[in-house]
């Protein structure tokens, strides 16, 4: 306890005094601090000594890219920092885009109520640690993640989703878009007959969007939309693309036909047996999503390794890249696991690209395959994705190369403000790196 | 997905046929020799060749030449251009459940009498697959769906009779210490003192039968016991002749595990996961000599600190310094062992350890470092083409060379990984 | 003197201890009585340590109590004042008792509510503001008499704390044993109004509609107010606006719009009070939305995790009149308190419980207390169990704050002053001066310094609690 008896004093009560009008007065100045955040000034960064992997382009030695305030302003060999830019030294490691999942699961939401955008949570650890393996913008589906030992769920029809940029500590600068994309699921085996009803519901969702739009013209009331029919109109208004998962031919089949008839932009997703159809999905300009590798958990003793076109699942991007199909790389598993499998999980998705290269894809085109095609599916292909003057200055600091798997990230700029340090945070610092 | 695969289908039963008519046809096959030119050898306990060639013949490794130059063609051996490739041993693997089916019988607390031995399938596809990731030695051993699921054996990944893979039955012992084989039923075995017990009782019961027959054997002329043949292999087990492969993990588990096993039955102890905060007592481990798999899991997250340890890289830096990996396949599929090494090198491990990890180091945790594990004169021709270090995801395996004969190239064949 | 050993000094004394022998063989179940009788009784309690407030201690000290009021409080030295029972509390170490800003606790769970109250959920976002706790307390039901074991003096207390405005809390004090029916045990309604925010659409729907609805009607207030002045302005005494006859607005200007600081109940030129010229309509119960806005009535809110702070800011920037608030939040990272600090001028005060928590991006324990605290930001502090067990303990942890990194004063002030400023109750509660409530408690040592025994508690002059620590046996109201 402060031992302090009372004593009157002039000098110490002026003192007292006077001490309190200079607190009063500091006070009063703090006050004067505006209530919100300074917005932060355009800072110019630039980046330099570093191999550049640009995904637009072939790879930059000694390269330097500039960036001023949250934009990319130049990007080139050995270009000089401009005076008064904070230099990044990447001593001779790698700056590539940041990488764009186009799936990611129970990452940056707090718990869902209606929509992911007020549920958004910059703080959550599985967002950062996915910000420390690369990933700066992910699409986040509404999916449950069963991690480790569960099965990985199919999106259903309807499924929210939201494009997020992985600003840790930032509410601001975190929402992209929502939705991010439209999420359909083909009905199940009996292909037949649900396939007349999928196809009824198309045709009755077309019309019904035809009287919205004739409404809309008039200026009369429009007709209410039956609940049933939702998904098929929010599908056939085509404000974003929808992903259908269909693995086998026949499947992917009925979707082109369906697509012939009632168009929309359609990303066909896992289309694992179907590479039969892959001339059709190019010159139909259907992109594909693909997983890299095979699954966990497979104690299957009868299917053959190799299936009838020869492929296997490491092979299946590049099979298909080559026939002209855009392909994006699905993460191994949707979300961040901690539970110690390690490269299985969303923060191995540059690894699943250097599974892809493995398959027989070039290096330069599997960094595309999880950067510029992704952000292209989301429709923010002119924002980010690459690394090229006027987009996002989304970008990663590698100690080696992105697809090697020793590589870790050592910085992460999202909007040109550096989010990630891997020696200043606790997650990676204390790996030996080699 | 519908299988397709009809030729594959009618080789499995040709197989099986020819097997249980005993015709020695499958077998009879003449070894051919076969020179590795011109590639980087990769010997894992006798440096590296950077423009080595192997020769085999008779099924093994004849000889290394160090320093073969670019024109070497010895007589009487085709030629296996490994020109800009990598040429390694193939891999072991401690911790498989791939080699067959049926894994794990659970009706009984402890089932030492079960052998995963009678069903082998040879040459099955998950199998064909860990060829094409360089893994040509794998220990099948029962699930860990009880405490003491069985014995399980040494095999190679390429072979088309289960005699012909057999490397060594009994491979080991397999138990699981706990975190897996908790009974749900309210018999013995709930929790870890009912576990522990059914296990140490059943390691006596084998005891006293080693020792019975032991005694027999010193002196023929006294009463001889009577054969069990569920506690039959008990005695090579207690004679150290084939260690026990131990599915534990945690402080708490690991250390039961060493007191018990190694402390208290003197057996040869290999510890086949070992993750979660089991490194921490890498000194009583590496005090001991026991042996550490480590996996399927190569990371920790430390919640307290919110960092990332590596698993493998804990063991080696507690003072275990022979650290291997493993897949617990098809937990992780069998193909990706080296990629499950790669893990344990990208979260702190040495590159060299890692190697030898899944080469040697497992070879010689069960004692077959005669047989496997390295590119040396006299062992198993088992000998691996990569485009390049098998770690980096990015290469892949261009030829496995089985017991001397090619199982996998990916130059004929379709790629299978 | 470590040990309590009571010196009879008078009468008094020794009627306390015949009764103390006769309730321990069963004599008549009644209060101790105590000298202090709530009229008229004038007492000085001598102690060894008396601690006033934060900052003022006498050593040894008198306490000085009339009526149930602190009179003085003054060094042993000073000379007592002619006619005042003396009572030497002997080493006894005297403070203010405690005042808790939040408390739920009730008959069903004042024995083992389970945690502190600064991380309760909300599911749903119920609007219960017009909910007064005062009328809802139940003077006769004993959580209220052994609440006066607990060496808290006031609890800002509400039945139910969930929802998007769960209602408006009362201070209650513990009952003494002496209170007439009359007597009531609410210091004061109204204390508070109490929000949640959680995530979520429906929140953020709620909570952006009602806010902007009560501030629409703030800004519409004042804009009237304006208008009106701006004509009275002018040279015609004409009738003024509706406000004055129905009494709905009472003028206490709050928000920092700079042209208009600082104005308070202005002097209206009394001429012109003319009637209304809006037709009498029955007297709407102001919103207390409305009132919180304007500055009439404080406002608690409970936020939980970090990504809800920065959610409720959003909508809370958007508001065209802002509140002020009192932040009940449990331990944060330091990330999150950088952010609140840098609002200081909307954070009143910050209500956390006695904890430290581990955080992994930091991998040392946090003291969120001792980090607001430094960052300019009154500290509350709340009990860390909403039970009497819990609130017994809060000596002990604000010992264990003290050593992680808590000066004492500021601990001392989280469980005093500062909850009473924030109920409202500056002066009468929390602290041992001239007028307030002489509710305090005696320790046998330092109950900051580690460990120490509540022997004596006070409310309002009466002894509602005796341990004798030499003999174990407790006595009291709070007790029977």
């Amino acid at each position: 306890m402060i031992l302090r008896a009372r004593r009157s004093c002039p000098i110490r009560a002026a003192a007292v005094i006077g001490f309190a009008f200079v607190t009063l007065l500091a006070a009063v100045a703090r006050a004067q601090v505006p209530i919100l955040p300074p917005r932060p000034p355009e800072r110019v960064v630039a980046v330099v000594n570093a191999t550049v992997l640009t995904a637009a382009g072939p790879p930059i030695v000694r390269g330097t890219v500039i960036c001023k305030g949250s934009k990319i302003e130049q990007v080139g060999a050995e270009l000089p920092a401009p005076a008064g830019a904070e230099v990044i030294d990447a001593r001779g490691g790698y700056v590539s885009p940041g990488l764009v999942a186009i799936e990611a699961a129970a990452m940056g939401v707090g718990g869902t109520d209606g929509n992911i955008a007020d549920s958004l949570d910059p703080y959550q650890l599985s967002l950062r640690v996915a910000l420390a393996c690369g990933i700066t913008t992910a699409n986040v589906v509404d999916v449950p993640f069963p991690g480790f030992f569960g099965e990985e769920v199919e999106a259903i029809s309807g499924a929210g989703s939201a494009v997020i940029k992985l600003t840790q500590g930032d509410l601001e600068g975190m929402l992209v878009r929502e939705p991010g994309l439209n999420y359909f699921a083909m009905p199940g085996r009996q292909v037949g007959l649900n396939l007349f009803r999928v196809r009824e519901s198309f045709r009755k969702a077309s019309e019904h969007l035809k009287a919205l739009r004739e409404a809309e013209a008039k200026k009369t009331q429009p007709p209410r939309t039956p609940p049933e029919l939702e998904p098929f109109v929010t599908i056939l208004q085509n404000e974003r693309p929808t992903v259908v998962t269909a693995g086998e031919e026949e499947e992917v089949n009925a979707l082109l036909e369906i697509q012939r008839e009632y168009p929309f932009d359609l990303i066909l997703s896992r289309p694992d047996a179907a590479f039969g159809v892959a001339r059709s999905l190019a010159s139909r300009r259907v992109p594909v999503l693909l997983k890299a590798r095979g699954a966990d958990f497979s104690f299957d003793f009868t299917t053959p390794v190799v299936d009838e076109h020869g492929l296997i699942p490491i092979r299946r991007p590049s099979a298909f890249w080559e026939l002209g199909v855009s392909v994006a790389l699905l993460p191994y598993r949707r979300g961040v696991s901690l539970d110690g499998l390690a490269g299985r999980d969303l923060t191995a998705y540059h690894l699943e690209a250097a599974f892809a290269v493995r398959g027989g894809m070039s290096e330069e085109n599997a960094l595309e395959a999880i950067t510029i095609v992704p952000a292209r599916l989301l429709r923010i292909g002119d924002r980010v994705g690459s690394l090229e003057r006027g987009k996002d200055a989304d970008l990663l600091v590698w100690n080696r190369h992105p697809l090697d798997f020793r590589a870790f990230v050592e910085k992460a700029f999202i909007n040109g403000k550096l989010y990630y340090e891997r020696e200043k945070s606790t997650l990676f610092r204390g790996i030996p790196l080699k | 997905m519908s299988p397709t695969g009809r030729p594959l289908a009618g080789c499995f039963s040709a197989a099986v046929l020819l097997a249980s008519f005993g015709l020695a046809a499958a077998r009879a096959e003449p070894a051919r020799n076969f020179a590795i030119l011109n590639g980087k050898v990769v010997t894992v306990t006798q440096g590296v060749h950077a423009n080595g060639a192997v020769l085999v013949s008779g099924g093994k490794i004849e000889r290394v030449i160090p320093e073969a130059g670019a024109d070497y063609r010895p007589a009487g051996y085709e030629v296996i251009d490994a020109r800009g490739l990598w040429v390694l041993p193939g891999f072991v693997d401690l911790h498989s459940h791939v080699g067959g089916t049926d894994i794990n019988d659970m009706v009984y607390p402890v089932n030492p009498g079960l052998r995963v031995l009678d069903n082998i399938v040879p040459q099955n596809p998950l199998l064909q697959k860990a060829q094409a990731g360089g893994v040509t030695t794998i220990l099948f051993i029962p699930g860990s769906g009880t405490n003491m699921s069985g014995f399980g054996t040494l095999m190679k990944t390429a072979g088309s009779t289960i005699d012909e893979v057999v490397v060594r039955f009994p491979g080991a012992l397999k138990i699981a210490q706990g975190g897996n084989p908790e009974r749900r039923g309210g018999d013995l075995g709930r929790d870890r003192l009912g576990m522990n017990w059914l296990i140490r009782n059943a390691l006596e019961e084998g005891k006293r039968y080693t020792e019975a027959w032991d005694a027999y054997e010193r002196n023929p002329q006294s009463p001889r016991p009577p054969t069990n043949p569920r506690l039959e292999y008990f005695r090579g087990l207690f004679h150290r002749a084939y260690p026990v492969v131990v599915h534990t993990q945690g402080y708490q588990l690991v250390l039961a595990t060493i007191r018990i096993l190694h402390d208290e039955m003197k057996l040869r102890v290999v510890i086949d996961h070992g993750e979660f905060d089991g490194g921490e007592l890498g000194p009583e481990v590496a005090a001991r000599g026991v042996m550490v798999m480590n996996g399927p899991r190569q990371f920790r997250f430390d919640n307290e600190r919110g960092a990332f340890v590596g698993t493998a890289q804990r063991w080696y830096e507690g003072g275990v310094k022979e650290v291997g990996v493993n897949t617990d396949s098809a937990v992780v599929p069998e193909e990706e062992l080296s990629y499950q090494a790669a893990m344990a090198v990208r979260f702190g491990l040495d590159e060299e350890v890692a190697l030898r990890g899944v080469t040697i180091s497992g070879a010689r945790a069960v004692g077959i470092e005669d047989r496997v594990g390295s590119i040396e004169a006299g062992k198993d021709a088992d000998i691996v083409l990569w485009t390049g270090d098998p770690f980096d995801v990015r290469n892949h395996v261009v030829l496995t060379m089985v017991n001397g004969k090619v199982a996998y190239d990916s130059r004929r064949e379709a790629r299978r990984f | 003197m470590r040990a309590f050993s009571c010196v009879v000094a008078s009468r008094a004394a020794a009627a306390r201890w015949a009764l103390l022998a006769a309730a321990l063989t069963g004599g008549p179940a009644g209060a101790a009585p105590s000298p202090g009788d709530a009229a008229g009784s004038f007492v000085a309690y001598r102690a060894a340590r008396i601690v006033a407030r934060p900052g003022e201690v006498f050593e040894p000290g008198v306490l000085v109590v009339r009526g149930g009021l602190v009179e003085a409080v003054q060094s042993a030295a000073t000379p007592i004042p002619p006619g005042a029972e003396v009572v030497d509390l002997g080493g006894a170490v005297l403070l203010p008792a405690f005042v808790n800003p939040l408390s739920s606790i009730s008959e069903r769970t004042y024995r083992e509510g389970s945690g502190g109250v600064t991380s309760i959920a909300s599911r749903d976002p119920r609007d219960a503001r017009n909910f007064a706790a005062a009328s809802a307390v139940r003077a006769d039901e004993p959580v209220w008499r052994r609440l006066g074991r607990s060496g808290y003096g006031a609890v800002g207390w509400l039945p139910d704390s969930s929802g998007f405005i769960a209602g408006q809390a009362a201070v209650v004090r513990p009952r003494t044993g002496r209170d007439t029916p009359q007597d009531s045990l609410v210091l004061k309604e109204e204390a508070f109004l109490l929000l949640n925010f959680e995530v979520g659409k429906r929140w953020r729907e709620v909570w952006q509609g009602e806010m902007k609805k009560a501030a629409d009607a703030v800004v519409k207030e004042r804009d009237e107010k304006k208008a009106a002045e701006t004509k009275a302005a002018e040279p015609k005494p004409e009738e003024k606006k509706a406000d004055d006859a129905k009494g709905e607005a009472k003028k206490a200007d709050e928000k920092p719009a700079p042209p208009k600081d600082g104005e308070k109940k202005d002097a209206q030129p009394s001429a012109a009070r003319a009637p209304a010229p809006a037709p009498a309509r029955p007297a709407a119960p102001p919103d207390p939305l409305v009132r919180v806005l304007r500055g009439e009535l404080m406002m608690f809110l409970r936020i939980r995790t970090p990504a809800a702070f920065d959610h409720y800011f959003r909508i809370h920037d958007a508001l065209p009149v802002k509140p002020k608030l009192v932040i009940l939040t449990p331990p944060q990272p330091p990330e999150v308190i950088d952010k609140l600090a840098r609002r200081g001028q909307s954070i009143i005060a910050v209500v956390l419980e006695p904890r430290l928590d581990a955080f992994w991006e930091t991998s040392v324990l946090v003291n969120s207390a001792a980090l607001f605290s430094a960052r300019g930001i009154p500290v509350a502090l709340v009990p860390p169990a909403d039970s009497l067990d819990g609130f017994e303990g809060m000596p002990y942890r604000l010992g264990e704050m003290v050593k992680a990194g808590l000066s004492e004063g500021e601990a001392l002030a989280a469980a005093t002053v500062v909850p009473a400023k924030i109920l409202g109750l500056e002066g009468r509660v929390g602290q041992l001066v001239r007028g307030a409530t002489a509710s305090f408690n005696a320790f046998d040592a330092d109950p900051l310094a580690g460990t120490s025994r509540l022997s004596r508690a006070y409310v309002g002059g009466v002894e509602v609690y005796h341990d004798d620590l030499a003999t174990g046996s407790v006595s009291g109201e709070a007790v029977r």
